[in-house]
Order: structure tokens, then C-alpha cells, then sequence
């Protein structure tokens, strides 16, 4: 197979071989190789997670697809028919013996073979009666969870309105501890960073979490008042992320939007994370709109299609002391129509 | 009578292998020599000019030579393989499974088998034939020895799209700024997502009204849904169209109606929307990965990195000097030229009667 005149040093296309090598880029290359900025990479970072892999339906999908269909076809080998020295053996006293135990061994030789071959058929029927059950199963599943999100909206595409904290900026920082820089502060949904704002100027290092593109990149490109370190933006649900960060290493987290708008099993997933990423003793502050002003801060889809519904302060409380948290308090909105829960991790 | 005939795992219409091989059959059959070819898959579309390649064995003549048009994973290679023939491998590229990984795990495996497949049969080819010096590295380093780069065949001339086609894309324009488009599979190492990232940060800084087009379809189903969510969390959902299923016409109408042709590809084999971009006067900012920069030649803004800012500020600078779009696309249709898509069918068929006749003189082991 070797050629020592390669045939394909001459045989080149115009333009795109060796005989007439690409033109150097004409057009112009921007030059220089280099990493994203800390927005940019945030960006990309938002769509990697958006990645099946690793999630409950990546799982199950790939345990499905790894499920071959069973071996049907009969492993066992053909009878190779009667000995060739058959006839060498002679035909004394001993050849009936001889004969019939012959015969005996390629009897039970197909008796085997026919034990093996029905007991694969038996195994394969089994399989794919297996393999039926989980793809029903599969399907059962797949209508059930689009019945909890039938519109599948993303956050950015149902405008509700951000809360407004009017009320509580200013005391915000007197709900959390001296600030360590190790264990950040969770603002989640950040918004449009007043709430951020008011926690960095408290000397606390934050984490904020948007699932709105545009209110992430303004919050990444705009550099924040107050000094300090700037805070670090996650473009993503708030749920989400919190599943992401370590049991009791944060100094507290502010919870607002998300809070109202999610279907009542994601609010009681966001408190039970909540208080699993705070420190003992550490504040959760729940930042919710007043039930009577819910419909007015909605667009029409948002009103339509939103999943939840804002819960009344004491309910809060309530949810918060069932999972653990200790110290609830109603603060009331006095100007504006966001009230405050505050509580603490319990130990 | 010996033939030279194709083995092909599927043969579909208006696709690039499935078109690459029907002119690729038309060409030998015009130069007199009898040309099948053979699939493994059947396609209903296509299945009055296919047969098994199983029948093949019962039809072989002596001094036949097959040409297995690889792109993917297929029992046909190893069978190939096997084969007395002349094996020839026109090689248009597999892509590396790692881009897959995260999305799709049947694939992956696929692309995996598919590597596997090409290192079992390149060592056994007396000829491989590569779309572009980029993917003929691939062969090379499969173990095939002699190798021709022959761009792709059966890529239709650029036609004026119908007036209706282009009435109706330009009706569905989703803003007054710059109109982005992209062809291509939906698929990872496409990366349509760095595209919508690049476009959300043009709007977010230079044009507020830069819309984008993605006509493709959703090789991956699962990458497909992830970027309908990721423009939805862009809040790009009244920005980005999501097109597929389209034919000629209104394909030329989607290059005629853009301002620019934005391809940020991973790993690209050769880059077809690049020439169908020349073809149709528009120009190209792309990311300078696999065949893209050989077949761009020029014919555009190629960026070494595709950060989402650099894209959005090339395709600001295209859109602000006119003069230089045209500079541009008057050097694509001279790279048009000079790649000859045209003759790459009738070279195809010269590549292969010329391994023939030096197989047939002893020149080239088999």
C-alpha cells in the first residue's frame, strides 16, 4: 500500500492544496489569543450549564440507551453429525456400545442445546419485557414533568417585575454578621443590584445569582459603587446555583423574585437550600411583594403564566420554622410593597 | 465491465455527502465508466438509485475499485475492509466525539466507532481522498499513505434566490440592524451558542437591533433545545430565528437577505456555508478552526478566538465600512473561483481514473 510518488502531492485541488496553498488571510485576523474577560466568560459559562449532562434525564436517558436489546439469536453449535471413524470401529460385540454411546453423547449434546437455546429465549423475553416497562416508564415520566412547567418559560421571557427594596437597604447589613471574606453573602435574583449595592457596602463579600441575561451583563460590565470587591454575577436560577455551593459556607442569603414567582415546591426547595448553605446562626432574608400588589407589577404573561404566586409573610415564617430555621421575624413593608422575613440557620 | 462504484451508509437528498456522491456517480458515468451506488440504510428518497451493498458481493467484477464515502460510523467499513478490491476513502471528516460528550452519549460512542473505523480501513486504502488539507491530516494520521485533497462535489452554483423566497424572509427580518446569519447543523461543535452569546453582547453594546438567523437543523436534539433556552435567558427569543427544513431557494434568500455570515465552528471538514457565502456576495467573520481559514482564503474577517466582544466588534467594523464589505466580497468570489467547486467532480473522476490506471501498472499496491 505504500507509493513512493504519493499520488497525492499532484492531485491537489486549486486553492485548497498543496500546488496553490490557501491565500495568507486578506481579510484580516485579529490577532492575539486570550482568555474571555470575567463577563464573557460568565456568558459561555450560563450555556454550559444548560448541558443535560450529569442531571436526572441525562442519567436516566443514558441508562437507557446503554440497555441493548438482548442476544436472541441461539449461541449454541450445529450437531456436527455422526463420528467420521464410525465404520473404522468394527463391527464386533462392543460397536453396539460403542455406537449407542455415540449416539447418547450427540443426544445430550442437542437436549443442551435445545435446554440453552429455550433458556435464552426465556431470558430474551424477560429483557425485553424489562426494556418495555422502563420506556413506559420513561414516557409516564416525561408527560409528568411537562405538566409541571407546560410552557417552559425561562425567567427572561416572563417579565415579572423585580421587587422593590426600597425599605430594607438600608437595613440590610445591620441583619448580617461581621463580614468575612471567606464566607460570601448569596443575593439571589440580583436584579438590578440595589439589594447587591447595600450588602457590599456592609463590608460583605457577595455572590449574585440572575437568570435574566440583561440584568446579569449590567450587573458584570457596570462596576459597582461602595468599593470593595466586586461581586461575583451568576447567570442562572437561583435554585440552581444554591444546589451548587457547600452546606453552611455562606454569611447569610437575600432571597427576592425567585421567592415569588416560583410553584410553591420550588419555594420550599429554595428555603431548604438556603438554610443548608448558611452558617448556623446566620441570617436567610426573604424579600416577598405583598399579595395584594402581585397582579398590578405584572405584564399580562407573567399574570397569565407565572407558576406561583407571592405567600403571605406569616406563611413564610411558618415554612421557615419547618425547615429548621429558628428566630422567624415579619418585618412590614412600611413605603413600599415588599415585606422582609428574616430567620436564622438553626444549628 | 469493471466499475468504480461508492459505498455510502446513507444517500440522502440536499445533503453534503449524499450530493457529493450523486455527482461524484453522474461524472463517472459520463466519462463512460460503470459507477453503483451502495448503501447500508436505505432512504426511501433515494432507494430507486441505491442498492444493498450486500448484493455487491454477487455483482463484483474483477479490477472494480470501491470508494467508501466516510463521514460516520457504519459495519460497511469493515466490510470494506475485508473487500479483494481497491478500497479508495473519500474522506470528509468525523467529527471528535468529545464534542458531543456533554450532550449525547449515543453519539459520542458513534463518532468513537467511527474514529475506530477509519484507523481499521486508512491502512488499507490505496487511495484516500480528503475535502481539504485539514481533515487529509486526519487521514494521514489513520495510517492512509496516499492522499488527494479534492474539495466536495455536487455543491449547487449560487442561483438568485425567487422573489417570492426573498419577499418572505425579508418580511420575517426581527430588526433594523445588522441581520447575522448562520448554516449549519445544530450541533456542538457548531457552536451556535458562542454566536447568540456574540450577538446578545452586539446588542447589548453596539446594535441594539442585530438580529440573527439560524437556519440548520438539530443534528442534536438536545444541544438544539439548550440554545432555544439560552436565547430565551438572553432575552434574545424576539431576536433569533430558528429555520430549518429549508430548500435552495429559500436558502439563497436567508445569504441574500443577511449582511453577514457569522460561522464560530470548532471543527469544520470544509465549511460549505462559507462557499454558498461567496457564492452570494456575503461577506464572513468566522473563527479560524479546522478547514475554515483554507477554504476562507481571505475572503473575510478570521478571528483566532471567538470571545463574544471580538465577534460583536468585528461584525460592528464590517457593518461600519462599506467600502471594505465589498473589498471582501470581491475577494470571495475570487476564492470561489479559485477553489473551482464546478470542476471538483470532474477532478474527483480524473483522482480516480488516474489511481485506476496506476493500480492497473503496478504503481500502487492494493
Amino acid at each position: 500500500m505504500s507509493d513512493p510518488d504519493p499520488i497525492g502531492d499532484d492531485l491537489t485541488v486549486p486553492g485548497t492544496g498543496d500546488g496553490d496553498p490557501a491565500p495568507a488571510p486578506g481579510g484580516g485576523t485579529e490577532d492575539g489569543r486570550g482568555s474571555p474577560g470575567p463577563d464573557e466568560a460568565e456568558l459561555l459559562a450560563a450555556f454550559d450549564r444548560l448541558r443535560p449532562q450529569g442531571s436526572l434525564q441525562w442519567g436516566f436517558d443514558d441508562a437507557m440507551r446503554r440497555i441493548a436489546r438482548p442476544e436472541t439469536g441461539s449461541t449454541v453449535a450445529p450437531w456436527d453429525g455422526l463420528p467420521d471413524d464410525l465404520w473404522e470401529r468394527g463391527r464386533s460385540a462392543l460397536i453396539g456400545r460403542r455406537f449407542a454411546g455415540d449416539v447418547t453423547r450427540v443426544l445430550a449434546d442437542l437436549l443442551a442445546a435445545d435446554a440453552r437455546t429455550a433458556a435464552a429465549a426465556a431470558a430474551a423475553g424477560v429483557n425485553v419485557a424489562t426494556w418495555d416497562a422502563l420506556r413506559y416508564l420513561a414516557a409516564r415520566v416525561d408527560r409528568l414533568e411537562g405538566r409541571l412547567d407546560p410552557a417552559r418559560l425561562e425567567a427572561a421571557e416572563l417579565p415579572t417585575k423585580a421587587p422593590d427594596p426600597v425599605d430594607w437597604v438600608g437595613v440590610i447589613g445591620s441583619w448580617l454578621g461581621p463580614p468575612d471574606s471567606a464566607f460570601p453573602v448569596v443575593v439571589g435574583e440580583s436584579g438590578d443590584g440595589v439589594l447587591v449595592g447595600a450588602v457590599r457596602a456592609a463590608g460583605h463579600r457577595v455572590l449574585a445569582v440572575e437568570p435574566r441575561g440583561e440584568s446579569a451583563w449590567a450587573s458584570l460590565t457596570v462596576p459597582a459603587a461602595g468599593g470593595g470587591p466586586p461581586a461575583e454575577v451568576v447567570l442562572g436560577e437561583v435554585l440552581d446555583h444554591l444546589g451548587t455551593i457547600p452546606d453552611h459556607s455562606c454569611a447569610g442569603v437575600v432571597l427576592a423574585g425567585c421567592v415569588d414567582r416560583v410553584e410553591l415546591s420550588a419555594k420550599v426547595g429554595l428555603l431548604g437550600e438556603a438554610l443548608r448553605v448558611t452558617r448556623a446562626g446566620d441570617p436567610v432574608v426573604i424579600l416577598t411583594v405583598d399579595q395584594s400588589a402581585w397582579d398590578e407589577g405584572l405584564s399580562p404573561p407573567a399574570r397569565d403564566l407565572a407558576p406561583g404566586r407571592p405567600l403571605h409573610p406569616e406563611t413564610w415564617s411558618l415554612l421557615l420554622r419547618r425547615s429548621g430555621a429558628v428566630g422567624a421575624a415579619w418585618h412590614r413593608a412600611a413605603s413600599g410593597t415588599v415585606h422582609a422575613v428574616v430567620a436564622r440557620a438553626g444549628p | 465491465m469493471r466499475g468504480i462504484h461508492q459505498f455510502v451508509p446513507m444517500l440522502h437528498r440536499h445533503d453534503a455527502v449524499g450530493e457529493h456522491s450523486r455527482a461524484l456517480r453522474d461524472g463517472l458515468h459520463a466519462s463512460g465508466v460503470p459507477s453503483v451506488i451502495y448503501t447500508e440504510i436505505p432512504d426511501p428518497a433515494t432507494m430507486d438509485e441505491t442498492r444493498h451493498y450486500l448484493k455487491y458481493g454477487s455483482e463484483a467484477e474483477a479490477g472494480d475499485v470501491l470508494v467508501y464515502q466516510f463521514a460516520t460510523d457504519s459495519e460497511m467499513a469493515g466490510w470494506l475492509a475485508a473487500r479483494p478490491e481497491t478500497i479508495v476513502v473519500n474522506y470528509h471528516g468525523v467529527t471528535p466525539p468529545e464534542y458531543f460528550a456533554p450532550w449525547n452519549n449515543a453519539i459520542t460512542r458513534l463518532q468513537v466507532g467511527a474514529q475506530q473505523r477509519l484507523a481499521d480501513l486508512a491502512p488499507r486504502a490505496a487511495l484516500g481522498i480528503a475535502d481539504s488539507e485539514f481533515i487529509s491530516a486526519e487521514l494521514r494520521d489513520a495510517g492512509c499513505t496516499n492522499i488527494a485533497v479534492v474539495s466536495v462535489a455536487g455543491i449547487p452554483a449560487p442561483a438568485e434566490p425567487s422573489p417570492e423566497a426573498l419577499d418572505r424572509v425579508r418580511s420575517r427580518r426581527l430588526g433594523a440592524g445588522a441581520a447575522w446569519l448562520s448554516v449549519g447543523r445544530w450541533a456542538p461543535n457548531k457552536a451556535h451558542h458562542q454566536t447568540l452569546a456574540a450577538l446578545f453582547v452586539a446588542r447589548a453594546t453596539a446594535d441594539p437591533g442585530a438580529t440573527l438567523t439560524l437556519v440548520g437543523s438539530p443534528t442534536e436534539p438536545a444541544y438544539a433545545t439548550a440554545l432555544r433556552r439560552y436565547a430565551a435567558v438572553l432575552g434574545l427569543a424576539d431576536a433569533v430565528s430558528f429555520v430549518s427544513h429549508v430548500d435552495d431557494d429559500e436558502l439563497a434568500a436567508h445569504y441574500r437577505a443577511a449582511d453577514v455570515l457569522v460561522m464560530l465552528s470548532d471543527h469544520e471538514g470544509f465549511g460549505v456555508p462559507l462557499v454558498e457565502a461567496m457564492g452570494h456576495g456575503l461577506p464572513v467573520v468566522a473563527f479560524d478552526a479546522g478547514a475554515v481559514g483554507e477554504v476562507l482564503g481571505g475572503a473575510g474577517i478570521l478571528l483566532e478566538e471567538k470571545h463574544p466582544r471580538r465577534v460583536a466588534e468585528a461584525v460592528a467594523r464590517l457593518m461600519a465600512e462599506p467600502a471594505e464589505r465589498e473589498r471582501l466580497v470581491g475577494v470571495g468570489r475570487d476564492r470561489l473561483r479559485a477553489i473551482g467547486l464546478d470542476q471538483s467532480g470532474k477532478r474527483l473522476v480524473e483522482v480516480l481514473l488516474t489511481a485506476r490506471t496506476r493500480r492497473d501498472q503496478g504503481m500502487i499496491q492494493v
